[in-house]
């Protein structure tokens, strides 16, 4: 399937392609939050959330991450634009009374330049956590992944959780994915020899279209399964059994550095939001406007 | 001329780090009437051309002649798909995997009902079809699932032979069949060369290349490696070669570097290469 | 020594539809290559698993080393057994080359810091130490077969049993694995290997086959003596192996080639060099 490229794992050997997946994860979610602290002066805000668009833009040069697709999928989203804009723009909401007026209908309402504002920033977010997780995804093998998971859920099997269980599952979706989707281009090829339009005709039609790739799509997929569990029971697989394990996730002195950049950069916001929620007005703009006047 | 290709080239998953040439400037023709073989290792390419023809796949450069129809690389310009899909038809590799209907008659219906046979014909055509490969009545009303995998695929075949096309293009018909199998769907080919039709087959099966078609395409890398007829194959593809030699032919190519006055284009069997050899115990004597 | 033995076995998916191995008994005996062949619907399938414990008789009796199979021992049974399966895509677990080859070996808690070298010894016997990264996307049905043969020999198993393995590959996979076996034997003469197939060509050679046909044993025996025969091979819808057709035809033209192993020496006989 030559459309599902979103995301999808390259395999280059970048700096970024060598972490730990654990790390890679940490780091993702101590970033997201990060990337969500808001404060009381929009400027300042701003200015964060654009130190962070430049960070992730050099993160993914770093990665060889292929800007193509991030305005692939922004293309996507317009629908999704449009809507936040109704809601934010259009919809009436007290918290903006008393701040600059863009347009007054009448007495009852109008419209504010913080609305658009709020609503810039909701897409700006939007667009750093796809920077984010493109970065993840395309560098860090789904496989890697599942494991980064099991990792951290391991503490969940003192609960009777079932861990193992759940990450070979996983394991085991993620390595016939390929698979799968060779299945379904092929029945679809096959259908279409038939005379099947995927692309046109009416409800009737394209409800025939797709029961015509499902059927034999699952039918296969159960053989696949059937096959697949008389494979693993073969070579000795039980659930319930205790396992040794191949695969070993290696902390480097590159998931070093990584963490520690990510650590202080976290540190750092965290700092100027306590500061900033315990009263403190950070204008980090004049800030920069007063040690650099020429800015 | 039913079929010509010009410079045909096609990458798979282009401008990514995945891309993978799967055809490199491929020009063939192939004439009417002819019972053709496209061979050549796994991953030569073969069966990405033979999806180009009725234009599952469009090249990404190059273009394609089907009699009236003409494909090129730009996707829109491409028409009357339909059309050429009921002009030439394809059988997959494992094509029992496609059926999905409750019963086998509704399954071979299904096919000419998309290209707009009304359904009363269709069953009618559906049951003509079946008869063909050797399915009788009983098997109408059967739920296809509930078949054995050789007559699921002869099902699956019937599915298009009842769209009646002109050129028919058949990938791996016999993989996973026993030799029984095998036989009786090649004899069901062979009858549909005989009513007229023109046949191409993707196959590994050298014996069915020899015993069946008169026209061979070797595949090497993506690129075409000979083309032309059966009798002269094994002697112009070397040992580097693209294909799997079968023992018959090494065993002759070996009586040859020997200096044995054999003639390799004659032989289509083990009966063929008996009856060459059949003098020469007198002369060693 | 008998490696595997089957006594009078029958069996049938449910109670009212017909028997697809019925009265089945036949002896392995340990070091030897068997094949079983017989056309599809035989039920030389459902031997494989019946052998290996994935279903259970109707009837009759199984011995895995002289002990009775049963629900209890299949388990440890089982663990001398390594099997390769028919559908190269269906048998691959690990997400690469090298994580298949461990997850038997993770099964059998074999310790990691072991591990790396089972898998790097076992991927070069079948010749895939190359592509001990690679995913099985990326790989050819041959190699995957050759994958899975390697994780079925790294568990150290006293029997293999091939089941239709070489059935999807194309010639140069099917060659490929046919001299892997012929080594394997050569290397590891101990091995008792059951392969169940319906390539004559294949079960040609092997030191004792097995024909089946409408679920019963319908002839056995030394490959030459089984295979000897056209009308028997005919009503059983099988071809005679080609070197075996080819020498029968050639001794009706009074060339002497019994002794006669390969092509090489058939074409010496025909046209002597000087």
């Amino acid at each position: 399937m030559n459309n599902v490229t979103f995301g999808r794992y390259t395999p280059y050997n970048t700096f970024t392609h060598k972490l730990d997946p654990r790390n890679k994860l940490f780091i993702l979610i101590l970033l997201i939050v990060a990337i969500f602290f808001q404060f009381h002066v929009w400027s300042t805000t701003l200015l964060l959330s654009g130190a962070f668009l430049i960070l992730f833009i050099l993160m993914m040069l770093i990665s060889r991450v292929s800007f193509l697709n991030i305005f692939k999928s922004l293309k996507s989203m317009w629908f999704l634009i449009i809507f936040l804009l109704v809601i934010y723009v259009f919809i009436p909401n007290k918290a903006y009374e008393g701040t600059p007026i863009c347009y007054q209908f009448n007495e009852h309402y109008a419209i504010y330049w913080a609305s658009f504002y709020q609503c810039g920033y909701i897409i700006l977010r939007i667009i750093l956590l796809f920077c984010l997780t493109m970065v993840l995804t395309s560098t860090t093998k789904p496989m890697d992944l599942t494991y980064a998971f099991e990792w951290y859920m391991t503490p969940l099997k003192l609960i009777r959780f079932p861990v193992h269980e759940t990450a070979m599952t996983l394991s085991i979706a993620l390595r016939f994915i390929p698979t799968l989707l060779d299945e379904t281009e092929r029945i679809m090829k096959a259908q279409e020899s038939r005379g099947v339009d995927f692309g046109r005709g009416g409800l009737g039609k394209k409800f025939k279209a797709i029961i015509s790739l499902i059927i034999p799509l699952f039918v296969s997929a159960i053989q696949r399964s059937e096959e697949l569990s008389d494979a693993m029971e073969a070579r000795g697989y039980d659930p319930r059994a205790k396992r040794t394990k191949y695969r070993k996730l290696t902390f480097g002195w590159r998931d070093a550095i990584a963490i520690l950049f990510a650590g202080a950069i976290f540190g750092g916001v965290l700092y100027l939001f306590i500061l900033d929620r315990t009263g403190t007005q950070i204008e980090l703009f004049q800030w920069i406007f007063k040690v650099n006047p020429g800015f | 001329m039913a079929i010509q290709i010009k410079d045909l080239r096609y990458v798979y998953l282009p401008k990514t780090p995945n891309a993978n040439v799967a055809l490199d400037g491929v020009t063939l023709t192939i004439p009417d009437n002819a019972f053709a073989a496209f061979i050549g290792r796994t991953g030569s390419g073969k069966t990405t051309l033979v999806q180009h023809l009725n234009a599952l796949l469009i090249p990404t450069s190059g273009e394609l002649e089907v009699d009236e129809f003409k494909i090129v690389s730009k996707k829109r310009k491409n028409k009357k798909i339909k059309e050429l899909r009921k002009h030439l038809s394809l059988v997959f590799q494992f094509p029992e995997y496609q059926l999905f209907e409750e019963t086998v008659e509704k399954d071979v219906a299904f096919g000419l009902k998309n290209f707009g046979v009304k359904n009363d014909e269709a069953i009618k055509l559906a049951h003509e079809a079946l008869l063909s490969v050797g399915l009788d009545e009983k098997y109408f009303q059967k739920s296809p699932f509930e078949l054995s995998g050789g007559e699921r695929r002869r099902v699956a075949i019937a599915g298009i032979l009842a769209i009646n096309p002109d050129i028919l293009v058949l990938d791996e018909p016999t993989a996973g069949l026993d030799v029984k199998g095998a036989k009786d769907v090649m004899s069901l080919v062979q009858k549909m060369h005989e009513n007229g039709k023109t046949i191409i087959m993707v196959t590994h099966d050298m014996d069915l290349v020899m015993k069946y078609c008169n026209l061979v395409y070797v595949l090497k890398d993506g690129k075409l490696a000979y083309q032309g007829s059966t009798d002269k194959l094994f002697d112009q593809v070397g040992e580097d070669s693209a294909i799997e030699i079968p023992p018959l032919y090494q065993l002759a190519q070996k009586l040859k570097e020997r200096g044995a006055p054999i003639q390799i284009e004659n032989i289509k069997s083990v009966d063929d290469l008996i009856n060459q050899v059949k003098g020469w115990k007198k002369r060693h004597e | 020594m008998n490696k595997i033995e089957l006594k009078n076995i029958s069996f049938s998916y449910s109670k009212d539809e017909t028997e697809v191995v019925k009265h089945v008994s036949f002896k392995v005996h340990e070091g030897s290559y068997v094949s079983i062949i017989g056309h599809n619907g035989s039920g030389k399938s459902t031997l494989a698993r019946l052998i290996i414990g994935l279903l259970a008789p109707n009837d009759g009796e199984i011995y895995i080393d002289d002990e009775l199979l049963t629900s209890k021992n299949v388990r440890k049974l089982r663990q001398k057994i390594g099997l390769v399966f028919q559908n190269p895509d269906n048998q691959f677990i690990g997400a690469t080359v090298e994580d298949d080859i461990a997850f038997g070996l993770e099964n059998r808690r074999i310790p990691r810091k072991d591990m790396q070298d089972i898998i790097n010894n076992y991927a070069k016997r079948v010749g895939m130490e190359d592509f001990l990264t690679k995913e099985p996307s990326r790989l050819s049905g041959g190699q995957k077969q050759r994958v899975a043969i390697a994780g079925a020999l790294s568990l150290n198993p006293e029997i293999l049993i091939l089941d239709e393995a070489t059935s999807m590959l194309d010639p140069k996979g099917k060659s490929d694995i046919r001299e892997l076996i012929n080594e394997m034997k050569k290397n590891n003469p101990n091995l008792t290997i059951l392969s169940i197939t319906h390539d004559v060509e294949e079960a040609y050679d092997s030191d004792e086959v097995i024909v089946l046909n409408k679920g019963e044993v319908a002839f056995k025996g030394k490959p030459q003596d089984v295979f000897s025969n056209r009308k028997i091979l005919e009503s059983l819808s099988l071809e005679m192996p080609f070197i075996m057709d080819l020498k029968d035809k050639l001794a009706n033209q009074d060339f002497k080639i019994d002794k006669c192993q390969n092509i090489d020496e058939i074409a010496e006989v025909l046209w002597p060099s000087k």
